[in-house]
């Protein structure tokens, strides 16, 4: 079936290169860069403010749908989303650099979120000294800070990080971050995570409406109605906790009649009760 | 072999390539697609919805396998309003593989506008981040209320949008208190990040709280009235032994009267009891318990902070007056307040701290203050209470430990003492309430006399140990049956124990 599948889009995809040039694009792929060289399989989705295509010593602004070529390097001022044939999304914030290097990709600096589906193949991310293994299902930070080495945070799936030869590799999964050399995984990275995730909120201009549907909400919410409480649960004490027929009223009564715990006549005697009246003579 | 058979075998032969290639059957996309989808998103960035719309339906359609142009069309499908078929393009996104909570986020946005709530809820749970919570919250999902509350603490746009969500939230729920203070915090984080839309939510929401045609009520006032019919095997508490004890059976109604109105960020609460017994049997030997009792309680809270799950200080006071036999016998006057500090654990657990004062004082059928008696139960006493209680929703457990103090008139009841209680709360099904609890009362009395001289014989050890039962029944909206059952064992020595049970029916109409 998947086979079959495969060649009915082998087919549609034949068909499809004329159309594809019939599709109105805000901004065409730039020919001198990008179509010259063989394809690393990703192409510019979005991008936010300055966005350069390296190749070699040269450098033009990428535009969205330019392709980056398989020696090619893209350097991010503002933020950018690449996608892949694979299904894959990367997004960079700024200041990172990310390189084509062969079948993988290398984060130079900065930071990478790349996001595969369950069905994508597993994609190698090299950073520094480690290469990255980022299995199929997986959505993991790539942080590549000068003085701060390498940095992998996953938010979900699984990734395996090789570090040297002679070094097994480290397996991180949700809620871990591997950082130093050799890499050792340890938990946190939860501010990477949201900032990453803020950042392409803000860069793509919510396009979910996220803020715009909490406002409304609290806009339209309604006021619950107030609740009372009765005496027993304004205060709590013997009768509420004891126990008594009745409440305060049985508890009354029954420390008022209950046989005293020590009889008169087993209590050493009490007085002597009685009244003494002074007068003085005149 | 003909031409027209050799380019057949040609095409053929490109087909089983195809089908032979591992590398061609993992391509999902190809650069043409994801052109078009870059295009779309852009049309979508410029607002052209209807432009971006087609241009994504189509890439959908070129490359049906791809998680990523299914998340991105339904995207766009949402902003159009075309929300079934948002759900339907989120859903295949899901299930073509996209795992990111990005997607279960935006999952839970178009449930939440298609008004499936709890659907939306999960969604947004399961999406496991702060924006996830904060939907969640929005949609009245307590555990996601109480995730999200920590982000009240930051002087960022997001601390300013928790708290305006939680603030919405705990107005839904009738903390109004809480809620005013998130609101108030709303707007002060809003002015501080910029965030206009925020800021007139706030400001409109907290208007809102206040009170008013839009908004919600300033004082409520709530009541019931009981009558029932009552069953007593001591109501004389006699001790065990000698003569039979007189049973009593008694007709009891109740009327109480009970309002809240929050104050800013304090509320107050207050509540008016009244009780009457009357003796229906054998009133010449129950001389003096045809009751007639009042408790008046009032209480003010006040939480410490504008958090959602802010821990709440507390001072209650209540009165108690017990009369029998119209006006005849004034059997005891209470007074009894103190501090509480509630602490909530979770979200649906709390822990209670009070430490109160109790005085009672005995008036008729006591000996009077003036003479000197071991046998006067005036007392002055001091409680320390710790109470754990869980509201699982249906099911409510609290647990009670306390420390008691009492120093009476009378040596005799002088009291160092501890107290353990557990009560459960069920609501089985819509109409019935079933409810059960135990108590143990441990209570040393005396020294009476001089300890040093009397040794262990100065003392008295008593335990007293209560078990309740009781169920209700709705019988129409507002109208119950009321069952319950309350049996108390006291022991002490020979001569000292008692045992009482009651049981009680009644109906009830609450407001």
């Amino acid at each position: 079936m998947v086979r079959r599948i495969g060649a009915l889009l082998l087919v549609l995809g034949l068909a499809s290169e004329a159309r594809a040039a019939e599709v109105e694009t805000s901004s065409a792929a730039p020919a001198s860069l990008s179509a010259s060289s063989p394809s690393s399989g990703w192409l510019v989705g979005r991008a936010r403010g300055s966005v350069l295509l390296w190749s070699g010593t040269r450098s033009e602004a990428a535009q969205l749908g330019a392709v980056l070529g398989a020696d090619a390097a893209l350097e991010v001022g503002g933020w950018c989303e690449l996608w892949s044939t694979g299904d894959a999304r990367m997004r960079l914030s700024a200041g990172a650099r990310v390189r084509s290097a062969g079948p993988a990709l290398e984060v130079q600096r900065g930071r990478a979120w790349v996001q595969l589906g369950r069905g994508a193949r597993a994609l190698d991310v090299r950073v520094g000294r480690w290469r990255v293994e980022v299995l199929p299902g997986a959505s993991v930070v790539i942080e590549r800070a000068g003085g701060a080495g390498s940095t992998v945070v996953v938010r979900v799936g699984e990734v395996r990080v090789h570090g040297d030869a002679g070094h097994p590799p480290v397996r991180a999964q949700p809620g871990d971050a591997v950082r130093g050399e050799p890499p050792v995984v340890r938990s946190g990275g939860a501010a990477l995570l949201d900032l990453v995730a803020s950042e392409a909120r803000d860069a793509q201009g919510d396009p979910a409406q996220l803020a715009r549907f909490l406002v409304e909400r609290a806009r339209t919410a309604p006021i619950g109605r107030l609740g009372t409480r009765a005496v027993t649960d304004i205060l709590r004490v013997d009768p509420e906790l004891a126990g008594a027929d009745g409440g305060s009223m049985g508890l009354t009564l029954e420390e008022a009649i209950r046989p005293p715990p020590f009889f008169e006549r087993e209590v050493p005697t009490k007085g002597p009760n009685a009244e003494i009246v002074v007068e003085f003579a005149q | 072999m003909s031409v027209a058979a050799r380019s057949s075998c040609g095409c053929a032969a490109v087909l089983l390539l195809a089908l032979a290639s591992p590398a061609r059957a993992e391509q999902i996309l190809d650069a043409a697609v994801l052109g078009a989808v870059a295009a779309g998103v852009a049309a979508a960035d410029r607002g052209e919805l209807d432009a971006a719309e087609a241009i994504l339906a189509d890439a959908a359609a070129r490359a049906p396998r791809s998680a990523l142009v299914a998340r991105e069309h339904a995207l766009v499908l949402l902003r159009q309003g075309r929300l079934d078929e948002a759900w339907v393009r989120v859903d295949r996104a899901i299930a073509l593989g996209d795992a990111d909570p990005e997607v279960h986020e935006l999952r839970a946005l178009i449930l939440a506008a298609q008004n499936e709530v709890d659907e939306a809820r999960e969604a947004a749970a399961r999406a496991g981040t702060w924006e996830g919570d904060l939907i969640g919250a929005s949609l009245g999902d307590p555990s996601a209320a109480a995730r999200a509350s920590p982000w009240v603490d930051e002087q960022s746009p997001r601390g300013a949008l928790a708290a305006l969500t939680l603030a919405a939230h705990a107005g839904t729920n009738g903390e109004r208190t809480t809620a005013r203070s998130l609101a108030a915090l709303a707007q002060g984080l809003a002015r501080a990040s910029d965030s206009g839309a925020v800021l007139e939510a706030a400001r409109a929401l907290d208007g809102r709280l206040g009170g008013g045609e839009d908004g919600g009520e300033r004082l409520r006032i709530g009541g019931r009235v009981r009558a029932s019919v009552d069953h007593a095997t001591n109501p004389l508490y006699g001790a065990e032994g000698g003569a039979a004890k007189p049973r009593s059976l008694r007709a009891s109604v109740l009327a109480e009267a009970a309002f809240q109105a929050p104050i800013s960020t304090a509320r107050l609460d207050a509540a008016v009891r009244f009780d009457q017994r009357m003796q229906l049997v054998d009133r010449e030997r129950l001389d003096g318990l045809d009751l007639s009792g009042l408790s008046l309680a009032v209480s003010v809270e006040v939480p410490i902070s504008a958090r959602a799950n802010a821990a709440r200080v507390g001072l209650a006071l209540r009165f108690h007056d017990l009369w029998g036999d119209g006006l005849d016998t004034h059997w005891a006057t209470t007074f009894e307040g103190g501090p509480t500090l509630t602490l909530p654990l979770d979200v649906s657990t709390h822990a209670v701290l009070g430490v109160y004062g109790v005085g009672v004082d005995f008036i008729d059928r006591s000996p009077p203050d003036a003479l000197v008696s071991s046998q006067n139960r005036d007392r002055i006493g001091q409680r320390a209470v710790a109470t754990l209680l869980h509201d699982g929703g249906w099911l409510a457990v609290r647990a009670d430990a306390a420390f008691l103090r009492d120093d009476a008139y009378g040596e005799a009841f002088d009291v160092r003492g501890g107290l353990l209680a557990g009560r459960i709360h069920a609501a089985v099904t819509e109409e019935i309430v079933l409810r059960t609890g135990a108590a143990v009362l441990v209570r040393s009395f005396g020294p009476v006399g001089d300890a040093l001289v009397l040794g262990s014989a100065a003392t008295r050890l008593e335990l007293r140990v209560t078990a309740e039962i009781g169920a209700e029944v709705r019988l129409a909206e507002g109208y119950y049956l009321v069952v319950e059952d309350t049996w108390i064992r006291n022991t002490g020595r020979d001569e000292h124990d008692y045992t009482h049970n009651v049981l009680s029916l009644g109906l009830e109409a609450r407001w």
